[in-house]
């Protein structure tokens, strides 16, 4: 899942995890639409989130996800300095923007493992 | 009765008086004061020994000429007086310097059918000089109370003013007499009570000095109010004094600095946020286009330059964050081991130049080193190894790291990180920690590093400089001397 209010970025985003071979099941704009698709059931397992978006941010989208998800895993890609212990942990990987396709796709080949 | 004129003999006793038995002649002789028996014509008749030994033999005078050197008696004569009110009567008289108190009191009337009266006079220059030197030291304090432009107000325990100076008086806009006697909060605060912020409540509990920033909307401005105990004698608060200082104008600068503080960050926003997304787009669409396996090399090397300076714009982001961090004060020293993270900070070096041949030389091992830092000490580290190795020519690059304890203060760390790079010149050796400047054309970069690592060094109670490195009196290169407190 691609959570970004970005649309370049997220586009970018989008063709970067299928350059590496997987599916993006969902690429969406704000915080609360991921919130609402992890608590209708969606198989998503791994959510590459922006942190500063309209609405919800994604501190707090992933605290609400982490909730009802414990398990899945996060690549918090942002512009910010945010320290939380929501973003420590082997499940998270946090990501500095400007960061490079090879990062990003390292990162999400490290989560997936 | 006649005038007798008073001749200086030696006197030995006290001249005779019909009125008096020799046994009370004898004990008035005993007593040290000026005592007479004058009638009511004002003629002395009688004079103990203090008076002959002051005065000589005023007997068979008039009193008013004999004491007071006037041809009648004065107006405030205590005799005359007495002789209206038939009550005794005292008074201070001052002649020729000196202070006397005189009481004259009804005595007797005696054979002859005279009314005699008693006048005993003590002298009280010394008390009197005493009084007017409080006199005087009061006038002192009074004007050099309303000399001080800062209001104060001087207190009782139970919040009482007992003075206040003209500084106070015009702040206030009232008279001494509206301000006097009245409670400092119904005055400064239109309150029944002390209000809570009250720093004189404070010194009378703790019976120190407090301040405290008020700004009462009837006063036009904020004023830092201090207080200061002033005790007694046991111990005890006896006054409290209590003075004003406006700070309004430095209230105002406070705000300005504020309104500029909070421009910067947002400016500080603009570029780590707002820049940080567009160059992520950038960085992103420049890999996919090097990512095609059809690029020729023009347009390859055109594409790697653009990808280069956005890294560049990437690293200037990263130390911009880390500098914001710095300057909002998040950084807390704790005790790190410098050994690991030097470990780390020369892993990340050859990573980042994996072309260049580099020899980290050091004895900094884990455990060795325990400093007050924390994880930006790898910042400092790989920074400052990382322009050895942009400055130095050519291969193989050589780094000798090396710590002890430093001579001058036992509690610092002298890091020693020394490169062959050519070496510094003296007048750039201040400015290279400067923003932007750079000494030499020959490295690339954003010229931010080494102002952000003297940043965290100084962060962390250390210091930074840099000294030359020589060999056989030459120089061949730099040392960066970092100190760093010991953990």
């Amino acid at each position: 899942m691609i959570v970004e209010d970005d649309e370049i970025l997220r586009e970018l985003y989008l063709e970067t995890i299928s350059l590496a071979g997987m599916e993006v099941i969902a690429s969406l704009d704000n915080g609360a639409s991921a919130v609402e698709m992890i608590k209708s059931g969606s198989a998503v397992d791994l959510i590459i989130m922006d942190h500063r978006m309209p609405g919800m941010s994604g501190l707090q989208a992933i605290k609400e996800i982490r909730r009802i998800r414990p398990d899945i895993s996060v690549i918090f890609a942002t512009a910010d300095d945010v320290e939380d212990s929501v973003l420590t942990g082997r499940n998270v990987v946090v990501l500095l923007k400007p960061f490079g396709m090879e990062q990003l796709i390292n990162a999400v080949k490290r989560l997936r493992k | 009765m006649a005038k007798i004129k008073a001749e200086k003999t030696a006197p030995t006793a006290s001249t005779s008086s019909p009125a008096l038995s020799d046994d009370v002649k004898k004990a008035y002789d005993l007593i040290d004061q000026h005592i007479m028996i004058i009638n009511r014509d004002f003629v002395i008749e009688f004079c103990n020994l203090k008076v002959l030994e002051d005065m000589g033999d005023v007997t068979g005078r008039y009193c008013y000429e004999a004491f007071c050197r006037s041809g009648a008696p004065p107006e405030d004569c205590p005799l005359k007086r007495v002789l209206n009110t038939g009550s005794p009567n005292s008074r201070v008289i001052n002649h020729r310097g000196l202070s006397v108190y005189a009481t004259v009191r009804p005595f007797s009337v005696d054979k002859r059918g005279v009314s005699l009266f008693l006048h005993i006079t003590r002298n009280i220059t010394p008390l009197m000089m005493v009084k007017n030197d409080r006199k005087e030291s009061r006038e002192v304090f009074e004007e050099l109370f309303n000399s001080i432009s800062e209001p104060i107000t001087i207190h009782a325990p139970d919040y009482t003013i007992l003075d206040a100076n003209i500084a106070a008086l015009t702040l206030l806009g009232l008279k001494k007499e509206d301000v006097i006697g009245r409670k400092c909060y119904e005055i400064f605060h239109h309150t029944d009570s002390p209000i809570s912020a009250c720093p004189l409540r404070q010194t009378l509990l703790k019976g120190d000095m407090e301040s405290a920033l008020v700004g009462p909307p009837y006063l036009k401005g904020h004023y830092m109010v201090n207080t200061a105990p002033i005790f007694g004698k046991d111990g005890e608060i006896v006054r409290v004094l209590h003075l004003l200082k406006d700070v309004t104008e430095l209230k105002e600068m406070e705000r300005k600095l504020t309104r500029d503080n909070e421009r910067l960050m947002m400016f500080s926003d603009l570029i780590t946020h707002d820049m940080g997304n567009y160059s992520q787009g950038a960085l992103l669409a420049i890999d996919m286009l090097l990512a095609d396996d059809t690029l020729s090399p023009r347009q390859r090397r055109y594409l790697e330059m653009a990808r280069a300076q956005m890294q560049s714009a990437s690293q200037l982001l990263e130390n911009a964050r880390k500098l914001s961090r710095l300057y909002e004060r998040r950084v807390k020293p704790v005790p790190v081991d410098a050994g690991i993270i030097l470990m780390k900070a020369i892993s990340q070096l050859k990573k980042t130049y994996a072309r260049r041949e580099i020899r980290v030389n050091t004895e900094v091992k884990m455990g060795t080193h325990t400093v007050l830092a924390d994880d930006l000490l790898f910042d400092v580290f790989l920074n400052i190894m990382g322009n050895s190795v942009k400055y130095t020519i050519s291969d193989p690059v050589v780094v000798d790291v090396v710590a002890d304890v430093w001579d001058e203060d036992p509690s610092f760390y002298r890091f020693e990180i020394i490169d062959r790079a050519g070496g510094i010149p003296d007048e750039y050796k201040e400015g290279i920690f400067n923003r932007f400047e750079r000494f030499s054309k020959r490295a690339s970069g954003s010229g931010l590093g080494l102002t952000l690592v003297k940043k965290i060094v100084m962060n962390y109670g250390g210091n930074l400089w840099v000294e030359d490195f020589k060999v056989d009196g030459e120089v061949v290169g730099s040392v960066f001397v970092v100190l760093l407190k010991r953990g």
